[in-house]
């Protein structure tokens, strides 16, 4: 957008397109350095539930080993190709373990900090929690059968879900227009966002000023995030894919202080009232 | 310490150059030693404001390529001590201005003991309207009440908290709105945006209202910045503008439109 040069047109290239995405990613979260218990039991784990190993793209997260260089990663991957899932990527790691991502040319993914539960209000307290929630099917591959899952439900993997669970980011400034700001948690704006701005989150969205612009929560796929704001003035709302324009926002609860949720059916604004 | 303020606004046409002429005027007229620079590589349009287009020699592009030497391509205001005027090149191509070298103009001014450093940005924000904002500690965002400058109002503040200098070293770049082309009988007509409607909007605090003004123009042909005419609404507009900007509290006026008595309104209609 700056600084392009004045030549070519580099911002509307005719041979190819340039789009930000959000896909579907699932977890290996590896805990122990003992590579070849993790290959007993992922071995165990295609036998139970075939389908869902089908060239599954799978990112490697090795912060529960507590030896910091202690697993050959190269060995882990080809062990992965075996069965059928498809290594590419490494969330945060060591350097040791970077090191080697990058040699197999994998992806590096920043790691997340902190999973704070309190974040998500929705969400089911840690208890309570099911395996669904925590859609994290390969943890459990490789807790062996202590949260045996039915093979029914591996083999409709959920989108990964574990980052919906970051801790919240907080906006204090107003979001201009131009801007995008997407966050995989909830996303809570104190001030407006504005017209032409947009917001992206896998949990709830909450803006505490005027929505003019773009909201889409859950963009990993979680139907019962929200959106909420101090003055429904929105270009686009979105939950999990289900979206309204303002043509259809317009003729509800425009500029009230509303709540956008999805029914099951279709999204519902209902306006904030004072309990 | 020098204080770098960028004058911007992302639609062209806006006020900028105006408003660049006329706030540096009145700080410099305060007792703080003033710098002006015009960054609209090409056009050149402040010394024209500023009446000195006659006296350039040396431009800001051969400061930056070591062809001249700051001494030697900065403007000593005729009216007012303490200001100065860096003119933009007429020729160049605009990607004369690199960063680097912006950076050690800046730095040389403010050893000079410049009090204030005004940007005049050229419009859009493309690689000009970039390098003025880049190094700027406060940002006057100079919009019309109008739906469109409004918008690019928006994005240009947008663009300044997050690719500026500051906004890179996370600090915040403090921000002030400066509606100029005011017109209080059209905005009553509602065929303008209210300053409060353009307020809420941008949620930026308000240095000040400018109101539309023949004076302006005529200014700006005679080559004296509006601020020194004491008998027109936009030359005292931006004088409380500039007692704002340097922390004084000044009621804003010229916001609602004259009523005009009947008589007035008869005499006028047979003038
Ligand atoms: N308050 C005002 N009342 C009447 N006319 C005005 C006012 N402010 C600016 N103008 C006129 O508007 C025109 C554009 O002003 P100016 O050159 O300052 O804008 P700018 O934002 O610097 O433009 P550019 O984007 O081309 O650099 C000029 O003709 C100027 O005289
Ligand atoms: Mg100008």
């Amino acid at each position: 957008m700056l600084d392009t040069e004045p030549s070519i047109d580099i911002s509307r290239p005719q041979s190819f397109q340039i789009k930000g995405a959000l896909l579907p990613l699932t977890l290996l979260e590896i805990k122990t350095s003992q590579l070849e218990l993790v290959k007993r039991e992922l071995t165990k784990k295609v036998e139970v539930a075939p389908s869902f190993f089908d060239n599954t793209p799978v990112v490697f997260v090795l912060d529960g080993i507590q030896d910091s260089a202690a697993l050959d990663l190269m060995d882990l991957c080809d062990f992965c190709k075996s069965i059928n899932l498809n290594p590419v990527g490494l969330r945060g790691g060591t350097d040791y373990y970077q090191a080697q991502a990058r040699q197999a040319k994998m992806a590096l993914f920043p790691s997340v900090k902190s999973r704070t539960r309190a974040s998500r209000p929705d969400a089911a307290p840690p208890d309570t929690q099911t395996t669904n929630i925590d859609g994290d099917i390969v943890n459990n591959a490789s807790e062996g059968s202590k949260k045996p899952l039915e093979p029914t439900e591996v083999s409709e993997p959920q989108p990964e879900q574990a980052s919906s669970r970051d801790k919240p980011l907080i906006i204090d400034a107003p979001v201009r227009s131009g801007q995008q700001i997407f966050h995989a948690g909830d996303l809570i704006v104190m001030s407006s966002v504005s017209h032409g701005a947009e917001l992206l989150s896998t949990g709830n969205i909450h803006v505490y000023g005027a929505l003019r612009g773009r909201a889409l929560a859950g963009v990993e796929g979680d139907e019962s995030t929200r959106v909420f704001c101090g003055s429904q003035e929105a270009e686009l709302v979105s939950v999990a894919g289900h979206y309204m324009v303002d043509e259809q926002l317009k003729k509800s609860f425009w500029k009230t202080a509303s709540q956008i949720f999805y029914d099951g059916k279709e999204l519902q604004i209902r306006q904030l009232s004072n309990f | 310490m020098a204080k770098i303020i960028v004058m911007t606004s992302g639609k062209g046409g806006v006020g900028k150059t105006t408003s660049s002429a006329a706030i540096s005027s009145g700080l410099a007229m305060r007792g703080h030693k003033t710098v002006v620079i015009d960054f609209d590589i090409g056009l050149r349009n402040l010394d024209l404001v500023m009446n000195c287009e006659r006296r350039v020699v040396y431009d800001f592009v051969n400061v930056i390529n070591g062809e001249a030497t700051l001494k030697q391509a900065l403007i000593k205001d005729k009216r007012i001590e303490n200001l100065f005027i860096l003119p933009a090149s007429q020729t160049r191509d605009k990607d004369a201005l690199k960063k680097e070298g912006v950076e050690k103009v800046l730095d040389e001014l403010a050893a000079e003991g410049f009090e204030y450093i005004i940007c005049d940005s050229p419009a859009g924000i493309e690689h000009g309207a970039y390098m003025a904002l880049y190094f700027a500690d406060e940002a006057i965002v100079v919009a019309n009440p109008e739906v469109s400058s409004v918008r690019d109002s928006d994005r240009i503040l947008g663009i300044l908290q997050s690719k500026s200098r500051k906004a890179e070293k996370g600090e915040h770049v403090e921000e002030h709105l400066l509606l100029t082309r005011y017109n209080p009988e059209r905005v009553e007509k509602g065929e303008m945006l209210a300053v409060e409607d353009v307020q809420e909007i941008l949620a930026t605090k308000l240095l000040g209202v400018i109101p539309e003004c023949e004076s302006v123009l005529k200014a700006s042909n005679q080559g004296v910045p509006v601020i020194h005419d004491k008998s027109s609404k936009a030359g005292l507009a931006y004088d409380d503008a500039v007692a704002r900007l340097l922390g004084e509290e000044k009621e804003h006026r010229f916001l609602t439109a004259e009523h005009k008595g009947l008589f007035q309104r008869l005499f006028r209609r047979s003038a």
